[in-house]
């Protein structure tokens, strides 16, 4: 575990504001990603704090308990509230002077990533050709939780 | 219909394959055999070391039984060990989907120590190689209809061996041979995707596996599990009828078709997939005349290679020699000199190559510097063409009737429109007769353009390029029937085809509606009789062990089973990449067609002008792509014929008139308060569309229909909502139910002030305007990214409407830059 890396953190966000003036390719260029991983680092340890809740949610999908839309429904509902919930954080740097970041949670970023991305997918494409199949999205998130749980 | 065959097979090789992932194959299935018994201690030993790597473990009595008791759960791969089986004395260890591909790429990564089973002895007994076919949006055949047809063609083609066809929990299942035998085949449903599977037990085939595995050669071993699959695959689906389903296979193979090396040097052209809108005469012809060109180049012997980034040859030449090449039986006069000048000074523009499909091939076959000078009274052309085109294979390749004789504009704009149809990656051409001439002709030219169709199609079919079993769809897509041609014939201004009637075998002839499909397995070269034979030569040089001739496999028919010969190989096609073969990956300095530009070797050559002002080239800088709307010439549009083309300048009168229409309707535009002073119009129905002026310059249309399907998205903008809308009921329900929720329970309102809130975030300052896509069918699209707030928007490129928008996490969009910006990518797979 790791406190917050503040003072890069502000050089990331200086350097951003005169990328912003000089309207340049941001996305192309290492400053911005590198800012966008500190977030991301925020991010994640905000929906690792929460795990608990998330997997009882994949729990109670797994089980039947709630159908795969609502599942999907709750579970970017869930993260919609986090990722608000990070940006405050981004925002009051008194509290994140004093957050504290777990180095070790790639592995759990890529995953959870993995678990919202085909949950967007399965909104996004629900109606069309290129649809999931229920089975293939059960499938899909019993894997990844296998893999997160084991992680 | 007597056909005209050269025997000359093409012979496929081991080396022609790339790897399982270059040609998309996975591995599903590895059993090792061990020499003997395991003990309890020993397979605890191993149990412990596969749990290191990844697997969990577990062990069963039998081979055939159900019941299996873990060693360790507690990993996501699994490895199961068979204690006894009937017909091997020793211990099996068995891998199936997912983590026999996960043993082999640990073996291959060097990240399992192979020795710890060869210390038991263990061997090869069983492969599994599979391909997954993923549903395409232009799928017109359904799973059923396939399995249907492949039954009754497998039934047809290889009677006497096991067939079975039954229905399982996930869909239907073919099996072709039998489960106990060397080579067993599968075609299966596998959740969305088609699967074709091959199930390879032979004993001397994966003894030479498991050497190749044992010393590593993991590029040969993969090279030659490519080629099984794909020799298995070819053999079985060969004289396939339902051919959407198996086109990935056709599109592996032929381009190793056309490297014929006994074809007459100088009489076939390479033909590329060609796009299938309308062209004008003169693109018509020039590209044949560039096909040509390209034809003619390999006849020639000097050329020097440029010292560049990129191997360039260039080619000095006579212009009459080239033009004498293209038309062989017609004399050279000023006026043809002309014209072919100015074809090679306008090569270099590079204008006809819009009009090939395939963009790499694009890339490959610009011309960097072509043109015509004057040397001593003799016109002379240099022309610098990319050194690998050379050794690339086209996957077309027609006998040039172009240049046997003078042809009149009914016989080239015929021919033309064949040659154009049928170069497309589908294995089913569409003909349309329609189009090749218009009811303004008299009758004896639609007779005469008529009789053309017919006989290039007798000379398709001579040729080899036409199966005999022919697919007409008379008045309805459902009323197809399918049986062998008898004849194809015209008679009193009609198209009349005779086939042979199953019910009473009398020959029945109907009449032809204007859309005519042909099923083409394998567009065959001109000058064979249609036989590629799968052939292990260079394998004998390195003293691997040959597969048997015929006999191991159930699944071919002696008559069908092709011999291993011991010709010599020809020429490979440069490179075999996925399915897409035959493709030479550009150089860097080819990937961008102006990089070529810069590359452009410096000649101290002074450009003549030429007397033609080059009607229809455009200049440097003028669009190439094909519009029919783009301003024309008088002059040109007096050289258009008059034949087919007419349609086409209906069509281009149509647009015109379509164009006008949407002026007015761009005219309509007005702003309104209460649309948030955001520009709109009304549809149809009433309801408002919004124009947004993004801050990256770009104007965006939101529909009220879109923003009503994806009204439940609000609260992205914690927007206010009626009392009836429940946003989570919203989500839990079906999309049609859903629809006819949002119907009822969100006034207009609330949509419209839902879609001011997506104008307004799109026309935000935090906003970056990509270039992307959507979906496994990459639909073309600009991302518009809210730094910030993580939101993407998504545009589609064609209609400039907005799609949907998203909120992704910094990793996704951190994810979402190294993948091009491609929004789910693997929708659909």
């Amino acid at each position: 575990m790791a406190t917050f890396n503040l003072s890069r953190y502000r050089q990331l966000l200086a350097k951003k504001d005169s990328l912003t003036k000089k309207n340049k390719d941001f996305f192309a260029d290492p400053i911005f990603l590198e800012l966008l991983s500190f977030e991301s680092s925020l991010e994640t340890q905000v929906f690792y704090n929460n795990k608990n809740n998330y997997f009882a949610l994949i729990q109670k999908y797994l089980n039947e308990t709630i159908n795969p839309n609502i599942f999907r429904a709750q579970f970017i509902e869930m993260v919609n509230e986090d990722l608000k919930k990070s940006h405050k954080i981004l925002n009051n740097f008194e509290e994140l002077s004093t957050f504290w970041i777990d180095l070790e949670l790639d592995e759990f970023c890529s995953l959870f990533e993995n678990i919202h991305e085909t949950c967007l997918y399965a909104f996004e494409f629900e109606d069309q050709k290129d649809a999931m199949s229920e089975d293939t999205f059960r499938d899909s998130i019993q894997k990844i939780f296998f893999k997160i749980k084991n992680n | 219909m007597a056909k005209k065959t050269i025997s000359n097979k093409i012979y496929i090789y081991t080396k022609d394959f790339g790897s399982l992932e270059a040609e998309s194959l996975k591995i599903d299935y590895l059993r090792f055999n061990l020499k003997s018994s395991l003990r309890d201690s020993e397979i605890s030993t191993l149990a412990t070391y596969f749990r290191r790597s990844g697997f969990s473990s577990y062990k069963k009595e039998r081979d055939k039984s159900q019941k299996r008791t873990s060693i360790f759960d507690d990993k996501y791969f699994e490895v199961t060990f068979v204690l006894y089986t009937p017909y091997h004395d020793g211990t099996h260890l068995e891998f199936a989907g997912e983590s026999a591909n996960q043993l082999y790429s640990l073996i291959k990564s060097n990240k399992f120590n192979m020795n710890l089973l060869k210390k038991y002895g263990a061997f090869l007994r069983r492969i599994d190689t599979c391909y997954d076919r993923t549903h395409q949006s232009t799928d017109k055949v359904s799973k059923d209809t396939f399995f249907e047809a492949t039954l009754k063609d497998l039934k047809k083609v290889f009677p006497n061996n096991n067939l079975e066809y039954k229905r399982n929990r996930s869909g239907e299942l073919i099996n072709v041979g039998h489960r106990s035998s060397d080579k067993y085949y599968r075609v299966y449903l596998k959740g969305e995707v088609l699967r074709f599977e091959f199930e390879h037990k032979h004993r001397k085939t994966l003894n030479l596996y498991d050497s190749l595995l044992a010393t590593k050669q993991f590029s040969k071993l993969e090279q030659r599990i490519s080629y099984e699959f794909l020799k298995q695959t070819y053999q079985l689906f060969r004289y396939s009828q339902e051919t959407e389903k198996v086109e990935w296979l056709a599109q592996r193979l032929r381009p190793l078709q056309t490297r014929n090396g006994l074809a007459d040097s100088g009489t076939t052209i390479n033909i590329h997939y060609m796009e299938q809108y309308p062209m004008k005469k003169i693109q018509k012809q020039e590209l044949i005349r560039l096909f040509q060109l390209l034809a003619y180049l390999k006849t020639l012997d000097g050329y020097k290679i440029a010292n560049l980034k990129s191997k360039f040859r260039r080619y000095q030449f006579p212009v009459r020699e080239f033009l004498y090449f293209a038309n062989p039986t017609t004399k050279v006069n000023q006026y043809q000199l002309a014209k072919v000048i100015d074809f090679f000074n306008s090569l270099e523009h590079n204008i006809v190559l819009k009009f090939l499909s395939d963009k790499d091939y694009r890339m490959l076959v610009t011309i960097p510097e072509a043109y015509a000078t004057k040397v001593q009274n003799q016109w002379m052309a240099e022309v610098w063409v990319a050194d690998t085109i050379f050794n690339y294979y086209e996957p077309f390749l027609f006998t040039d009737y172009f240049k046997q004789k003078k042809m009149s504009v009914d016989e080239f704009s015929v021919l033309f429109q064949i040659i154009q149809n049928f170069s497309v990656t589908n294995l089913r051409k569409d003909f349309d007769i329609s189009k090749l001439y218009t009811s303004k002709l008299n009758g004896t030219r639609k007779k005469k353009i008529k009789e053309l169709f017919l006989r290039y199609l007798r000379n398709l079919q001579e040729e080899g390029k036409i199966q005999e079993q022919v697919f007409f769809p008379l008045q309805s897509e459902s009323d197809v029937i399918c049986e062998e041609v008898v004849k194809v014939s015209y008679r009193n201004g009609q198209i009349f085809c005779t086939i042979k009637d199953k019910i009473t075998s009398k020959n029945k002839e109907i009449i032809l509606s204007a859309g005519i499909i042909f099923a083409v397995l394998f567009s065959l070269d001109a000058r064979v009789n249609g036989e590629l034979e799968f052939n292990l030569l260079e394998d004998n040089n390195q003293q691997v062990i040959l597969a048997s001739n015929n006999s191991s496999s159930p699944t071919i028919r002696p008559g069908l089973a092709q011999g291993f010969s011991s010709h010599s190989p020809v020429n490979r096609p440069a490179g075999a990449r996925g399915l897409k073969p035959g493709r030479v990956t550009p150089s860097p300095a080819l990937k961008a067609p102006r990089g070529l530009i810069t590359n452009r070797p410096q000649t101290g050559a002074r450009r003549e002008q030429t007397r033609l002002n080059g009607a229809g080239n455009p200049g440097p800088g003028e669009g190439a792509s094909f519009d029919d709307q783009c301003p024309v010439s008088t002059e040109q549009k007096s050289k258009e014929p008059s034949t087919h083309h007419d349609d086409f300048t209906q069509k281009s009168k149509k647009k015109k008139k379509q164009s006008a229409e949407q002026c007015q309707l761009e005219e309509e535009f007005k702003k309104d308060k209460k649309y948030g002073e955001f520009a709109y119009k009304l549809d149809k129905n009433g309801n408002p569309i919004l124009r947004v002026e993004t801050k990256t310059g770009s104007e965006v249309l939101l529909t009220y229909d879109k923003a009503l399907e994806k009204y439940y998205h609000q609260d992205v903008y914690n927007l206010e909502t009626s009392k009836n809308f429940d946003s989570k009921e919203a989500r839990s329900l079906k999309p049609k139910d859903r629809i006819e929720y949002l119907k009822k329970t969100v006034p207009r309102d609330k949509v419209i002030e839902f879609q001011i809130a997506n104008a307004k975030s799109l026309s935000t300052e935090n906003l970056v305007e990509v270039p992307g896509f959507i979906g496994a069918q990459k639909e073309p699209g600009s991302l518009y990214i809210n730094k910030e707030s993580g939101q993407v928007h998504f545009v589609n490129a064609r209609t400039n409407t907005w799609r949907t928008t998203v909120i992704k996490t910094r990793i996704g969009l951190i994810n979402l830059a190294k993948n091009n910006f491609h929004l789910f990518p693997n929708a659909g797979k």
